[in-house]
């Protein structure tokens, strides 16, 4: 496809699918109160609400048979667009009598009208638009401010200084990362062939796909392949976006797509970590006059350029580790919906949280039941400071809870839960495997020192000091929003602390590692909380402190010193050379010449076997077939064949490493492999000196040998 | 802050940013300097073969070896990007080796 048209359809695809559901859909719920999202605020729920709203619209589709193609896809985003356009605009008449009043009210204020009226005649003098008189303040509580308000004109200062600061560390952190991809950016890496094989799937049947794959086993000294049996490991919302997009553009999944729409997601999940320390700290600790902006672009820092590369950063991005990115986006965006329903008693609000955790539990189990224990810290917490501040009043959030539109949802939910999908992970009664005592010395926890190395010397160490200092600051005098705030850091922070050092004390039989992906998010904003703290309360309390301000300056300029040169540290570390990925387009090649072979010549005999050890990209050589999840065969990593915690067949082994052996040749007869991919450069010898093999393709670094 | 200007320069930056990886990884995708040699038909006994080309230099020269020490040779030319079959008229009987010379590398496919 022509280079420019292909990037055209690319963007073209992405805004279809994952910005105009979530922004139609967010007009639709919140009609009367457009002010109650600031831009960037907007920008991030319609990526999140459009995630989860394409997500159920595809599984609805597929339940009622509707084959998966572009134009069904494209043509439920128009219908869904157009529902959510009539119900704003059925509202919109409904409400032009309040709106009505509203200016009434708003003109019958004596100083709005003045300024209003004044920056009209000089407009009118001067033939000047009016607009130019005049600026829309950026906190709402004044629609219009005096151009020449000096007051207005520090503000406007200031929003520019941050506004600057803000772009150069999104620049920063865009190009650091694209830095890193551009060496990994082509498709080799295996987990992102394990899902893209399943989107892959839906993008050729048109359907959605069934979790399942066959196995090779022994069954009464017999090897053989059994019929399909249902997995656990994959969840359907990692791969209805991707094959969604790669269906309206029509670019191949074998390609750049998977990895920059990943990129996408991870430059949220950062957006989404900006809006929540947004709000957590709007209105906190008016008397230290500490500003949200502030913490919250230290958060966008800390997130953004250092560290930018190592897991789950942008490591994850180019490793296809799609479950975790999309995790670190919805968890902090549904903690968004969840604080802003509770401290604004908005059931709307409480009714969008659920759905994104709906979407996030239909996207990944792990992220699922990590939030659920933070939802669960979190409460325990509130609960317990709140008790002891005496500030609990049950009845003033039972008014959310049980409204109409949450009750509502909690039916469709239920419905679409029951009666149309069930996630994989829930029909299989996968859960229970989760639950237990750890299992593997990589479930008993990772150790300080591992954790410390997960999340970064300075980002833990900051963040353990903002803990303690914003779990003192909950015992005293507070507002709620200042209390739901903190209940949300606090029991965040906890749940996945205790979860990656004790998962034992959870009764939680996990991956720790895999959960400790997850712990520095919650660390980041506390340590950004305290490091603003400590520059404001060293500029406030000057004459008070123990030392001089300057000691506390330098102190905290070394520290920031630290924060960088570690985090730059970290990347330098992460950073590939250039790559040479002519091995993966050697199996690219091979692949496509068995794949054109076999498609007219498809029997139980003509089963593949491949090589993960020695082939680059091995992973992606389904997305050729896409026959089943396990085909073709491969030969594993050589250390699982002996790990006795998980015993496992070893036709696959001994069918390639030796070939002639009476065990080997059992296993071809018995499981019908007559293909074997291997790298000539580690394999060969063993089939090369067996006359029973042919050799009929082969490159440099690839060779298919056939047994007939 | 001035969010809508934040935003503008956001999504500059991700755009340049993906038209560079996606130039990045179509360039990655072009085979270089890399030949490959296969049986047209892998499960019969047909002889015939295909080259195809991925490097500067288009000579390519073939030898078909017998069991029974008969044999056939020959040139191609196959430009880079291009492939040819070659066609044997031959079958492979008991077994017959292709070998094929290029760059001073040798490769053979074999029934």
């Amino acid at each position: 496809m022509n280079f420019i048209l292909e990037q055209i359809l690319f963007y073209f695809a992405i805004v279809a699918v994952l910005f105009l559901p979530g922004w139609f859909l967010l007009q639709a719920i919140f009609k009367k109160n457009k002010s109650l999202f600031n831009p960037i605020e907007k920008f991030v729920i319609s990526f999140g609400l459009s995630i989860v709203s394409v997500d159920f619209l595809i599984i609805l589709m597929g339940r009622i048979s509707v084959p998966l193609t572009r134009w069904s896809i494209l043509l439920m985003i128009i219908l869904f667009l157009i529902a959510c356009y009539l119900i704003v605009n059925i509202s919109k008449k409904s409400h032009l009598s309040s709106r009505k009043s509203k200016i009434l009210d708003e003109l019958a204020n004596p100083r709005i009208s003045i300024i209003r009226d004044l920056g009209r005649i000089k407009a009118i003098l001067f033939g000047i638009p009016d607009k130019l008189f005049f600026y829309r303040s950026q906190t709402h509580d004044e629609k219009y401010v005096f151009r020449n308000d000096s007051a207005s004109k520090n503000k406007i200062k200031n929003f520019n200084k941050q506004t600057l600061l803000i772009i150069l560390i999104l620049f920063l952190t865009i190009f650091i990362k694209t830095i890193y991809l551009q060496n990994t950016i082509f498709p080799t890496s295996t987990d992102l062939g394990h899902h893209m094989y399943w989107s892959q799937q839906i993008s050729q049947t048109g359907k959605l796909p069934t979790y399942e794959k066959i196995k090779l086993k022994e069954v009464d000294g017999k090897y053989q392949l059994t019929k399909p049996q249902p997995i656990s490991d994959f969840i359907i919302g990692e791969h209805l976006i991707f094959s969604a997009i790669s269906l309206i553009s029509g670019i191949s999944l074998i390609s750049y797509l998977p990895t920059l729409i990943l990129f996408l997601i991870n430059i949220m999940g950062l957006l989404a970590m900006f809006i929540l320390s947004l709000r957590i700290f709007n209105d906190n600790f008016k008397f230290s006059k500490l500003h949200n902006n502030q913490i919250a672009i230290l958060t966008l820092l800390l997130l953004g350029p250092l560290w930018a590369i190592s897991s789950p950063q942008t490591k994850f991005v180019s490793g296809g580790v799609i479950g975790n990115l999309l995790g670190n986006f919805f968890i902090p965006l549904c903690l968004y919906f969840y604080f802003r329903a509770f401290t604004e008693k908005n059931s709307k609000m409480l009714t969008v949280a659920l759905f994104l955790t709906m979407g996030l539990f239909y996207t990944h189990h792990l992220s699922g039941f990590i939030f659920l224990f933070i939802a669960t810290f979190t409460t325990i917490v509130f609960i317990t400071i709140s008790t002891i501040n005496k500030k609990f009043i049950i009845k003033d959030y039972l008014k959310i809870i049980f409204s109409p539109s949450i009750f509502a949802f909690l039916l469709a939910a239920f419905c679409f839960l029951f009666f149309i999908y069930t996630p994989a992970y829930l029909s299989n009664h996968a859960t229970g495997t989760a639950v237990g005592a750890p299992s593997k010395a990589t479930r008993a926890g990772l150790t300080f020192t591992q954790f410390k190395y997960a999340i970064g010397e300075p980002r833990l160490a900051l963040g353990m000091i903002g803990l303690i200092l914003i779990t003192i600051f909950s015992f005293r005098k507070i507002s709620k929003h200042q209390l739901i705030g903190n209940s949300i850091l606090i029991g965040w922070t906890l749940a996945i602390s205790l979860m990656t050092i004790k998962p034992q004390w959870l009764h939680i039989n996990l991956p720790s590692g895999r959960i400790a992906n997850y712990a520095n998010f919650p660390f980041v904003i506390l340590g950004s909380f305290v490091f603003v703290w400590i520059i404001n309360y060293t500029k406030t309390n000057s004459n008070k402190l123990f030392l001089p301000t300057k000691i506390f300056v330098l102190g905290l300029f070394i520290l920031l010193i630290s924060i960088f040169s570690s985090g730059s540290y970290d990347n330098s570390q992460s950073l590939v050379k250039k790559p040479n990925n002519q091995k993966a387009l050697q199996t690219f090649q091979a692949s496509r010449y068995l794949k054109n072979y076999l498609q007219d010549n498809i029997s139980n005999s003509n089963i593949v076997l491949k090589d993960h050890n020695y082939l680059k990209a091995d992973s992606w050589i389904k997305l050729f077939f896409i026959q089943d999840y396990s085909l073709p065969l491969s030969r594993s990593y050589f250390k699982r064949y002996n790990d006795s915690t998980k015993p496992r067949e070893m036709c696959t082994l001994w069918m390639i490493s030796e070939p002639a052996s009476e065990r080997a040749q059992k296993c071809y007869n018995e499981t019908g492999v007559s293909f074997i991919m291997i790298n000539p450069k580690f394999d060969n010898v063993q089939f090369e000196s067996n006359q029973e093999f042919w050799k009929v393709y082969v490159g440099e670094d690839i060779a298919i040998y056939y047994k007939p | 802050m001035n969010q809508k200007i934040i935003l503008t320069f956001l999504i500059i930056f991700l755009i340049t940013s993906f038209s560079w990886l996606i130039y990045s990884e179509k360039k990655q995708h072009q085979i270089t300097n890399q030949w490959f040699l296969y049986f047209d038909n892998p499960q019969n006994n047909s002889l015939n073969f295909t080259v195809e080309n991925y490097t500067n230099n288009s000579n390519f020269t073939w030898q078909l070896l017998n069991n029974d020490n008969s044999f056939d040779t020959g040139k191609i030319k196959v430009l880079k990007g291009d492939k040819k079959t070659v066609i044997i008229e031959q079958r492979s009987t008991d077994s017959s080796i292709i070998k094929v010379l290029h760059n001073k590398e040798n490769r053979l496919i074999y029934k």
